[in-house]
This record gives structure tokens, C-alpha cells and sequence, in this order.
């Protein structure tokens, strides 16, 4: 209830019922009520003047890596004898030290601040405008006043270093990358014979093949090693992971996404990437550290939602350029075997980096005989899924999310390793 | 915040013992022990955190209005009040402290808020205590005059105290 409300109209009654019955104890009793009011009257705020200022030690950081915001208020007018200011942090903040408001009185001039350190997981953080809360000594006439002052902090994911990953995509940029590009010319890996040109050096004839045939002379060529467009899927469907209330299969396959991203575009290649989920969120193909920035910016947002459709088949074809390299992060489900197929026949080359659902959530169930029947059987069902992809020519990393992305990635990197799966 | 909580149990502890000063004086045993259990309620909400003390603030309130229309002593009715006015701002205080820690609050400010409660109150009791003694008779049109200049300017200093929230 309003105290000015509640004491003005106590004030009201006990004189109005003391003039009524012409008893003068009850205009005795208003007198202390309506000096209680007249001094918040007379000492009320009038117009404050308040600057603040939100400063923050990092708008950037990476997973775990605490946050100081310092906020300072200046009386900008007339004398505050009471000033106060919350600022809510936003859910999924946790505060690691620090105050989170202030109290206090500002002559002309002086300023009051307070400081916080926050750390955070993954995500984008906003912290809404201020609002100051003025008022006299007995908190009587109350103003508050919007300070503005906002601000947000994004919490970048996880980034793991892994090794190459070996693509071949059919199609490579014109610039130079690490990629065979299935052309002949500069390089170091052989690639065929052809007839000497002039300018080859003398190192580049291919003597034995010369001897054969008397009347031409062969130069080595060597395969061309390309930059190419990469493009990262990310999939977004709430239905694809499998959480605990302390961990997300999801914040792997984020960090799954990151390292991918940074390693491809480490390689010079253009990486784009796409986030499937409630709705399609793209960011569009670039080169280097500001694309890298780009998509951590974009991954640091990145959440599951349900989406309204169910399976891939609305991924944006024509997003990725013809015949070049698209890495799916998804844990796969049954129903989008027929949208990885129609990227396959359009000639991309496809690489699918699955988080295990199975093994995710045997780790989470007791040891039961039922549970182990239903978790070979689940294994099985997956080992299945996963070869109809090999068979279409589809390379897959099963990445069990118990073992660090960059050791499960290196099994990718060895040999001609197309199809990885681990045992029943 | 301690100084504050440990004021307003002093206001309310006169307040409690002017009224029951004032209801002894008719051997009115039933409203002290109301009154009592009242502020017994009313200290265990604010020390607690509980921010319902309007409630018990007008508990009290309509007991010195009760004792006000019995024609008890006029002083411990006034002694009463003005205490419980303070004990009802201090009690909010404490609700307000409360929503910080101990650290954000300027101990200055607590100072102040208490001296200017204590200014306020001095001149409340100080101004009742003048009006106790000085005598004016007013006849009926008198008092409707006043009443109605009463009136208008507590409702123009509602206006623009609401204004201003």
C-alpha cells in the first residue's frame, strides 16, 4: 500500500472526524500524521539529474572467463538525499563477487558506482537499461528515473585445436589453399606426366618416361593444392540432443562447430555457416579472422529450438556454392538420410560430424540388463544408419561427446579413413 | 541495518507501552492484550524481512482511534502515535535495507534518515503537545470552514505527492 496515500488519508479522517463530533483529540492525533506528510512535501526529490555509465572489463570472452561491469552514477542536479539503483543480472549470469546495486545520498557533483564480476557459459548476455530510484530521507516522494546505461556480453564457445581435416571437395576456389584441387601445375604431390613446356626446370623432366619415347620429352606435374568453400551445418533441432540438467550434447556439437570453423578458415578456406533449427540462421561465407569472429559471434547465440519442420529438407541448397564441401554437425536422425542424399547427388561433398546420442545416454542410466539389451540394440540401429551414409559416399565421424572433439577428430586425419564407428 | 532494526523494537516498545498507559487508565486489559500481540506480530514480520507491516500499523492505529473516542489521557494516545509512526518507518526501512547488502548502504544515509525521523517526530509530538494546551472554541460554521480548508489543501498535497510517485 502507498504510504503518502495511506497517511494522507488517515490525516483526512482523523481531522475531518474530529471537526464532525467537535473533538479536538482527534486534530491533536492528525498533527504528527500531516507533519510526516508536509516533510516528504518539503524534502522530496524535484527534478533529478543523474548521468550513469556502464562499463565493462570485456564484451568478448571465452567460456568461464569472468566479467567485471562497473557501474557509476553522477548527481548531475540538485542534492539526492536517498538514490538507489538494482541492476538485475540477466538469468544465467552467476555472480562471482561484487555488489549488484547501490544505496546512498549525492551532493551536486558526487558520484556513487558499484562493481560485479559475473561469469558466464556460452550465450549472449544482455543487461537491460538502469533505473534509479530517488526519493527523501523517509522515502516518502519517490522518482524514478530511466539511466539507460545498457550493454551485453557474448560468451564465445569453446574452441579446441584440431589438425587438417582432409576434404575433397570437386570443386576448389582459384586461390592458393591446401586442398588438392585435381589440377595439374604447382605443387608437391605428384599428379601425371605431360609433355615438356618451355620454362620447365630440369628437375621437373621426368627422365625415365623421356627415355621411353625418343622424340618427346615428359615434365613431372604436380597436383594443385586449392583453397575451397566450406560449409558448416550446424544443427539446431531440439529434438536432435539429448541433455542432462548439467550438461547438453548440443554445447558439444557447438564447440564441435567452432573448432571446425577455425581450422578450415586457419587453412585459408571460405567457410560459411548455417544454423538449422526453429529457424535458419546463416552466416554468410568469408575468409579469415573477421569470418572467424563472425561465426563464434553467431555460434555464441546459437540455441536448440523446436523447429517447425522435422527433418533437413529445408536447408538451403543453394546456399553452399555447387560441388564444394559441406560438414554437417548433427547427430543424425533416421528421417534426414533422404536430404544428405540429395546433397551428395548434387555433387557436394559432404562430411557428417555426429555426437552419439546413444552412448550419451547410456552414460546417464543405471547399469541394468534391460538397459544394456536397449542400448545394443539403439547401437545397432545407429551403426546401420550410419553405414547407409558411408554407402553413399558420405564421410562420418561417430564422435562418442566423452572423449575430447580434438582426439576424436584425429581419426579423421589418418589415411583414407572414410567411415568411422566405434565397436558394439 | 542493526541500528535501524534495534530503533524501530525501541519505537514500537513506546509506542506499545503509551498505549497500554493510556488503556490502563480504564482497566482496558483486552486491548492491551491486543495491542501486545499486535506489535508482538507486527516486530516478528520485520524481523523476518515480511513486508506487510501496514497491516499491523493499522491494527495499532485503530486502537488509539478507539481509545481517542473512549476519551483516554490524550497525552499517552499522542506518545503512542507518534512512536508508532516511527516504529512503521523504520519498519520500512529495514524492508528497504534488506534489498541490499550490508556493504551498498552509506552508513551516512541511515544516520540521516534516523536524525530527520527523530526532527519529524520531535516536531510532531512538540506541535501535539502546544495543541493539548492552547484551547480554541470554534463554533459550527468555524469548524465546516476549516474542515473544508483541511480538505483542499491535503487533497492538493495528495495531488501532487501522486503526481510525483
Amino acid at each position: 500500500m502507498n504510504r503518502v496515500i495511506l497517511l494522507s488519508a488517515l490525516a483526512f479522517g482523523l481531522i475531518l472526524y474530529g471537526l464532525g463530533i467537535m473533538n479536538g483529540v482527534f486534530l491533536v492525533l492528525a498533527l504528527p500524521v500531516v507533519i510526516y506528510v508536509l516533510a516528504g512535501l518539503l524534502f522530496g526529490p524535484q527534478a533529478p539529474q543523474i548521468k550513469a555509465e556502464r562499463s565493462l572489463s570485456a564484451r568478448r570472452v571465452s567460456t568461464g572467463m569472468p566479467v567485471t561491469v562497473k557501474v557509476t552514477l553522477t548527481n548531475q542536479g540538485e542534492k539526492l538525499e536517498q538514490i538507489w539503483v538494482l541492476d538485475p543480472l540477466p538469468p544465467d549470469l552467476e555472480k562471482l563477487s561484487g555488489q549488484t546495486g547501490c544505496l546512498a545520498s549525492l551532493a551536486p557533483g558526487e558520484s556513487a558506482s558499484f562493481e560485479y564480476t559475473v561469469r558466464a557459459r556460452r550465450g549472449t548476455y544482455l543487461f537491460s537499461s538502469l533505473q534509479a530510484n530517488t526519493s527523501d530521507y523517509l522515502g516518502l516522494v519517490r522518482r524514478t528515473i530511466p539511466l539507460g546505461a545498457s550493454g551485453s556480453i557474448s560468451v564465445l564457445p569453446d574452441i579446441r585445436r584440431i589438425p587438417t581435416i582432409p576434404v575433397h571437395p570437386q570443386q576448389t576456389r582459384g586461390y592458393p589453399g591446401t586442398i588438392p584441387a585435381r589440377l595439374g601445375g604447382p605443387g608437391i604431390t605428384f599428379f601425371g606426366v605431360r609433355e615438356y613446356q618451355v620454362g620447365d626446370s630440369m628437375h621437373q623432366v621426368n627422365w625415365r618416361a623421356s627415355a621411353r619415347h625418343p622424340h618427346v620429352v615428359y615434365s613431372n606435374d604436380f597436383e594443385q593444392e586449392r583453397a575451397a568453400d566450406v560449409g558448416l551445418i550446424l544443427d539446431c533441432r531440439r529434438e536432435s540432443y539429448l541433455a542432462t540438467e548439467t550438461h547438453s550434447m548440443f554445447e558439444d556439437a557447438v564447440i564441435a562447430a567452432a573448432s571446425l570453423a577455425q581450422s578450415f578458415l586457419n587453412d585459408g578456406n571460405r567457410v560459411g555457416l548455417v544454423q538449422y533449427g526453429q529457424y535458419i540462421a546463416w552466416t554468410f561465407p568469408g575468409y579469415g579472422k573477421i569470418q572467424r569472429e563472425r561465426i563464434l559471434a553467431a555460434l555464441a547465440q546459437a540455441n536448440p529450438g523446436v523447429s517447425l519442420v522435422d527433418h533437413l529438407e529445408h536447408l538451403p541448397v543453394r546456399f553452399f556454392p555447387p560441388r564444394s564441401q559441406i560438414v554437417l554437425v548433427s547427430p543424425i536422425q533416421n528421417k534426414d538420410l533422404e536430404v544428405l542424399y540429395n546433397f551428395r547427388s548434387r555433387g557436394y561433398a559432404l562430411l557428417v560430424i555426429s555426437p552419439n546420442a546413444v552412448s550419451f545416454e547410456l552414460a546417464h542410466l543405471p547399469d541394468r540388463t534391460a538397459v544394456r539389451v536397449a542400448g545394443r540394440i539403439a547401437r545397432l540401429e545407429r551403426i546401420v544408419l550410419l553405414r547407409q551414409l558411408q554407402q553413399a559416399g558420405i564421410r562420418v565421424l561417430d564422435w562418442d561427446v566423452t572423449v575430447p572433439f580434438e582426439q576424436a577428430v584425429l581419426t579423421l586425419t589418418r589415411g583414407s579413413a572414410r567411415f568411422v564407428l566405434r565397436g558394439l | 541495518m542493526k541500528s535501524v532494526r534495534l530503533a524501530f523494537l525501541i519505537s514500537l516498545g513506546l509506542s506499545l507501552a503509551c498505549m497500554a498507559a493510556a488503556f490502563l487508565s480504564l482497566s482496558g486489559w483486552i486491548q492491551i492484550v491486543i495491542g501486545l500481540s499486535i506489535g508482538a506480530q507486527w516486530a516478528f514480520l520485520v524481523w523476518n524481512g515480511r513486508r506487510t507491516y501496514w497491516f499491523s500499523f493499522l491494527g495499532l492505529l485503530a486502537l488509539l482511534v478507539y481509545g481517542a473516542a473512549l476519551n483516554l489521557p490524550t497525552i499517552w494516545l499522542l506518545g503512542s502515535l507518534v512512536t508508532l509512526l516511527a516504529a512503521w518507518d523504520l519498519g520500512e526501512f529495514t524492508a528497504h535495507l534488506s534489498a541490499f547488502d550490508p556493504d551498498q548502504v552509506s552508513p551516512l544515509l541511515v544516520r540521516n534518515h534516523l536524525n530527520r525521523l527523530l526532527v519529524v517526530a520531535g516536531a510532531g509530538l512538540a506541535l501535539g503537545g502546544i495543541a493539548l494546551i492552547i484551547k480554541i472554541r470554534l463554533e459550527f460554521g468555524s469548524a465546516v470552514l476549516l474542515g473544508l480548508l483541511v480538505f483542499i489543501g491535503l487533497a492538493g498535497a495528495v495531488r501532487f505527492l501522486r503526481g510525483n510517485l
